[in-house]
């Protein structure tokens, strides 16, 4: 597992290279706990958004187990209003969870970034 | 409480909604409030949007002795760890409306809640407190017949007016507050006729005060009641050794307070902890939040393990070894244990954190902090002091029952953690393990091998139960044939208590 200097590191790249980044972090699954973040927004409670979002990978995998669908699970979109919020799935244990403002960015810029970075998380 | 004050022509009067948890409390002051036109208040909520300190509302009318009557509404919240400000709320009530659940789930933890709260009342100073039972949930197809809650009422003789309602939709809300106000009225007349009833202005002005009162109270609480050498776990448990070392602790007397921290002393938690170094990251904060009215000074035990906020209600603790030259060292430390809290979050109590802390020497200390919960034990010695041998058996029945399923809970749990009295508590419905954590390396691999139920009966309870009994066991025996087995594990418990009344118990076999 990367230090969380490196993961912050990272996801300072990461906001590089994304136009709308608001915040990121990369959260162990199922104790929902952040282990490294990068925020842009002071009044975007990422702790609380890192443990509320395990919840719904962990119900996601649930579902899946439920359906007998055989393959993993790679990347979560959720489109809001003015925002997009992308989780991307690591390994079996950690996920990248990334807000984005909508109205700068677009789910192919997100994704290709995401991507391109996410070697430095696992 | 009840107040009079003349020179503003009004008595002030405390009405206080009481009841189990997720019984209706909530739902039935806004639904009066609604009905009322008067807006209601709730301090602080759970994440599950459950009471934390109370809801609150107040109205004014009726007349009383030339006075407006001003009626101060309160409910108390249920849940089992936050019973201590439950027992507060209700210590100023004039007059109290139960809500319980009346369906068949909800219907023991009803009663259960309903005999604790008559040896409350009945123990209160003063003219009597008049009680309401505000019998909720009466359109659910399984709710109990209200007859058979009337007979099980007289069972206890206990003679109090009971009425249907349904919160939900404001049905028989406005009726039980009716009747409860009349009620608070005859303890105030009563108070009267005493030269009891207090004047002035009312001693708790509004919603703030009381928050601000129930604070500074629990920062006071006192110190938890002694309990020498009743751990009894497996040998070896880490947790269990270093429960017994905080509880000692604890029975000693809280730790001397240190205006500053001197050399060879750590630094305890605080809510400055960074994102990433506490689990559950939303609710632990809250806690952190919450510790920051207590004054944590940390004490060395002799087993080199730190603890703090012992007699104010917390245990906080790390162990000797749990010190680590750099946050990512520490860090990774922290993550499988809140891997195995995660895992084990439906055995064990709620309120409860784990936090990564700078130790204020240039290292990073692990810490758990949990809420020092009630136990089964007390659960079981407050039973022994009911008035009637059906209300006691009722609730160690009850206790019995919670004891076996957290054992069923623990057997799955990814850890090794001992079930006794003393390291389960009741949690709502259900039980859960309140003691300490053992560290992440203390996780077992495959199930445990099944118990005697009868035989954990029979050790944890027989102890307790045998000396108080004396003659009474025969005739307790009997009422104990009488009760109603609508409580689940009851082919056990039964026959175990029935074998601990005739005292002759099985001989406890290894567990």
């Amino acid at each position: 597992m990367p230090s969380e200097k490196q993961i912050v590191d990272a996801f300072e790249k990461v906001a590089a290279d994304m136009p709308g980044f608001m915040a990121a972090s990369l959260v162990d699954l199922e104790s929902g706990m952040t282990l490294g973040l990068k925020s842009l927004r002071p009044d975007f409670d990422l702790a609380a958004a890192s443990a509320y979002n395990s919840e719904m990978v962990k119900q996601k995998l649930k579902i899946m187990k439920a359906l007998n669908i055989r393959t993993h699970l790679e990347d979560m979109l959720l489109t809001l209003g003015d925002q997009i919020h992308v989780i991307k799935i690591i390994g079996p244990t950690t996920f990248i969870y990334l807000a984005v403002d909508r109205s700068q960015s677009n789910l192919a810029i997100v994704r290709n970034v995401l991507n391109k970075n996410v070697a430095a998380f696992s | 409480m009840a107040v009079i004050d003349r020179d503003a022509g009004e008595i002030v009067i405390r009405v206080v909604y009481d009841g189990p948890p997720e019984a209706g409390k909530t739902t039935s002051v806004r639904a009066l409030a609604g009905s009322l036109a008067q807006p209601s208040y709730t301090p602080v909520e759970d994440a599950n949007g459950r009471t934390l300190w109370f809801d609150w509302m107040e109205y004014v009318g009726g007349r009383f002795e030339g006075c407006r009557i001003r009626c101060q509404i309160v409910s108390v919240p249920g849940q089992r760890e936050l019973g201590e400000r439950r027992r507060r709320l209700l210590a100023a009530a004039d007059v109290v409306v139960f809500v319980g659940d009346s369906t068949a789930a909800g219907y023991p933890r009803t009663l259960d809640y309903l005999f604790e709260l008559r040896a409350l009342v009945a123990s209160a100073p003063g003219a009597p407190i008049g009680v309401v039972l505000q019998a909720n949930k009466r359109d659910r197809p399984d709710a109990v017949p209200i007859d058979e809650l009337r007979a099980q009422l007289g069972l206890a003789g206990w003679s109090i007016g009971v009425l249907e309602a349904v919160a939900a939709d404001g049905t028989g809300i406005r009726e039980a507050f009716v009747y409860a106000v009349r009620l608070a009225l005859d303890r105030v007349r009563e108070q009267l006729t005493r030269g009891e009833l207090a004047s002035g202005g009312a001693r708790l002005a509004g919603a703030d005060e009381l928050l601000a009162t129930l604070r500074a109270g629990e920062r006071d609480l006192p110190r938890a009641r002694p309990r020498a050498a009743v751990i009894e776990s497996g040998p070896g448990s880490v947790a269990a050794e270093l429960l017994r070392e905080v509880l000692a602790c604890e029975d000693d007397g809280a730790a001397p307070a240190r205006p500053t921290r001197g050399a060879g002393e750590v630094r305890p938690p605080d809510a400055g902890v960074p994102s990433g170094a506490i689990w559950p990251p939303v609710e632990g904060r809250a806690i952190l939040c919450e510790l920051d009215g207590v004054a944590l000074h940390p004490r060395r035990l002799s087993t080199g393990d730190w603890a703090a906020g012992l007699g104010a209600g917390w245990r906080v603790v790390s162990t000797r070894d749990a010190r680590f030259a750099s946050l990512d060292q520490g860090r990774a430390a922290l993550i499988p244990w809140a891997r195995l809290h995660a895992a084990s979050a439906s055995a064990i109590s709620a309120r409860r954190c784990i936090v990564l802390a700078d130790d204020g020497d240039g290292g990073w200390r692990l810490w758990q902090i949990v809420r020092a919960e009630p136990s089964l034990r007390e659960v079981v010695e407050d039973a022994l002091r009911e008035a009637t041998g059906e209300a006691m058996l009722w609730r160690v029945c009850q206790a019995a029952q919670l004891l076996l399923d957290a054992d069923h809970k623990l057997a799955r749990a990814p850890l090794s953690l001992p079930c006794n009295l003393d390291t389960i508590g009741p949690s709502d419905a259900s039980a859960v393990y309140i003691g300490l954590m053992p560290d992440a390396t203390a996780s077992r691999v495959g199930a445990e091998p099944p118990r005697d139920p009868r035989a954990l009966l029979a050790s944890q309870l027989a102890p307790l139960l045998t000396p108080d009994l004396g003659d009474r066991g025969g005739a307790l025996g009997a009422v104990l044939a009488r009760l109603p087995s609508t409580f689940t594990h009851a082919e056990t418990i039964v026959p175990a208590l029935a074998a601990i009344l005739a005292a002759d118990p099985a001989p406890p076999r290894a567990l």
